[in-house]
């Protein structure tokens, strides 16, 4: 009896180290399987962590390029509402971007404008595309006018919905005051034109024609010597008028052009 | 057909265009059928000098008596006075807007009570000395002068000669407008 005891504890024994190393055998099994696990998890994760670094160096590229642009970068929502301005605003229209925050452009835009603008605006809204160079007129904080050139193209989010615009303005008002200016010079010279035409061309034709006239009442016998003298002294005169009008109207062209030597401009207007 | 002088109508005001050669004999043609009318004529010359004037409407039995002048040419080109003439006044020179219209406004006021007729000869004589702007001043002036006295006036213009936008400004202050060359006249 005691030997069959013996031998099943040592039968029991055995079973419990063959037990033992089975569950060694899984726990190393487990062990080279968590290796590997951590392995490939902490490589996923070193990617994220290097996606979110690049993502973060986009986001500030992208941050410090709105933010130094000189233009006025602007978000508005699907009702025209600024949701987002870059600190060019100030520059342009003398306020920060938390007061623009909350009002759309029409409060900040010249009155006479709004309508014309709020026209073209509510079309683009519809139509839900971009747009580029809208001109309008703005009121700054110090309520001198400017001009700025709009652009814009459409938001949408994730299902597809459109939820605004974004945008640029620039602030055109000095190319529009050089513009003008350059418009107004054009039509002021044609109008000197014309006019130097009409004093030059036609008058032409009269003292022709007056000539002509003395010269047939001499041929006649009509004329005597002090009428003659005075109509000839009477054309003269109107051919001296004629040839100053011809200095002003060279005058006119060598101070626009400005492309004419020293030599030939006193020869023009001398 | 060529618009009949004849039918040139009192206390209206016309703007006449004639090619230059024309424009002398309109002016003669003129004078006649206004005196015929029983018109006293007050012409403002900056063409033709008053002894020209006096000699060609004499020539063509035209009464002197019935014409008044305001000469703009003749001191400007002798460059001294003419001696004095009754029924005409002498401007220095035909630039001076401000002596020609106190000139005018004098022989209108002497003609007052009297059925008088206006001749300015002509727009282009006038536009060698002073700019379209001034000539389209000087006529307003002038018609607004005969409109008040009931007068009629004619102002002389060589066809083509004037800018189709100063031709716009001067149409608007006269009642119609003849032009010799059409064969027919526009009537306002």
């Amino acid at each position: 009896m005691n030997n069959l005891t013996g031998a099943g504890k040592m039968a029991d024994k055995n079973a419990a180290e063959e037990k033992i190393r089975n569950l060694e055998v899984m726990v190393a099994s487990l062990n080279e399987l968590l290796t590997v696990q951590e392995k490939v998890v902490g490589g996923q994760f070193e990617q994220i962590r290097q996606d979110e670094d690049a993502l973060r160096e986009s986001r500030e590229r992208y941050r410090s390029l709105v933010e130094t642009i000189s233009d006025w970068v602007w978000e508005v929502d699907e009702n025209g509402i600024y949701t987002y301005s870059n600190p060019r605003v100030f520059d342009q229209i003398g306020y920060t971007p938390d007061e623009v925050l909350g009002k759309t452009p029409f409060d900040f835009m010249l009155p006479e404008e709004v309508t014309r603008v709020g026209e073209i605006f509510g079309r683009i809204i519809d139509s839900r595309k971009p747009f580029s160079s809208l001109e309008n007129g703005a009121r700054h904080r110090d309520g001198h006018t400017v001009v700025l050139e709009t652009s814009g193209v459409p938001l949408f989010d994730q299902d597809g919905q459109f939820v605004g615009y974004r945008g640029i303005d620039r602030d055109i008002t000095e190319r529009k005051k050089a513009e003008d200016a350059l418009r107004e010079s054009n039509d002021r010279f044609i109008a000197f034109i014309k006019e130097a035409a009409m004093r030059l061309k036609n008058p032409m034709e009269v003292i022709e024609e007056n000539i002509s006239m003395i010269i047939g009442e001499i041929e006649k016998g009509r004329f005597e010597g002090p009428e003659i003298l005075l109509q000839l002294k009477i054309q003269l005169k109107n051919m001296e008028q004629i040839r100053q009008n011809i200095i002003e109207l060279n005058k006119a062209i060598v101070d626009r052009s400005g492309d004419f030597s020293e030599a030939s401009r006193q020869f023009l207007i001398e | 057909m060529t618009f009949p002088l004849q039918d040139i109508e009192d206390q209206e005001i016309y703007l006449i265009m004639a090619s230059a050669t024309e424009i002398r004999k309109k002016n003669l043609e003129l004078i006649r059928v206004l005196l015929e009318k029983g018109n006293d004529v007050l012409v403002i010359t900056a063409n033709q000098p008053y002894d020209v004037l006096k000699k060609d409407y004499q020539m063509n039995d035209i009464p002197m008596e019935k014409v008044y002048i305001v000469d703009t040419v003749t001191k400007y080109a002798m460059g001294h006075d003419h001696e004095p003439v009754e029924n005409c006044r002498f401007v220095s020179t035909p630039s001076d807007m401000t002596a020609i219209g106190i000139a005018v406004t004098e022989s209108l006021k002497e003609l007052k009570g009297r059925k008088v007729s206006l001749i300015f000869d002509s727009i282009n004589a006038m536009l060698i000395y002073i700019s379209s702007r001034n000539i389209t001043r000087f006529v307003h002036f002038v018609t607004s002068k005969l409109r008040l006295m009931g007068f009629s006036g004619i102002f002389l213009a060589v066809e083509k000669g004037i800018d189709p936008d100063v031709l716009v400004q001067l149409t608007t202050l006269v009642d119609n407008i003849i032009d010799f060359d059409k064969e027919n006249p526009e009537k306002k």
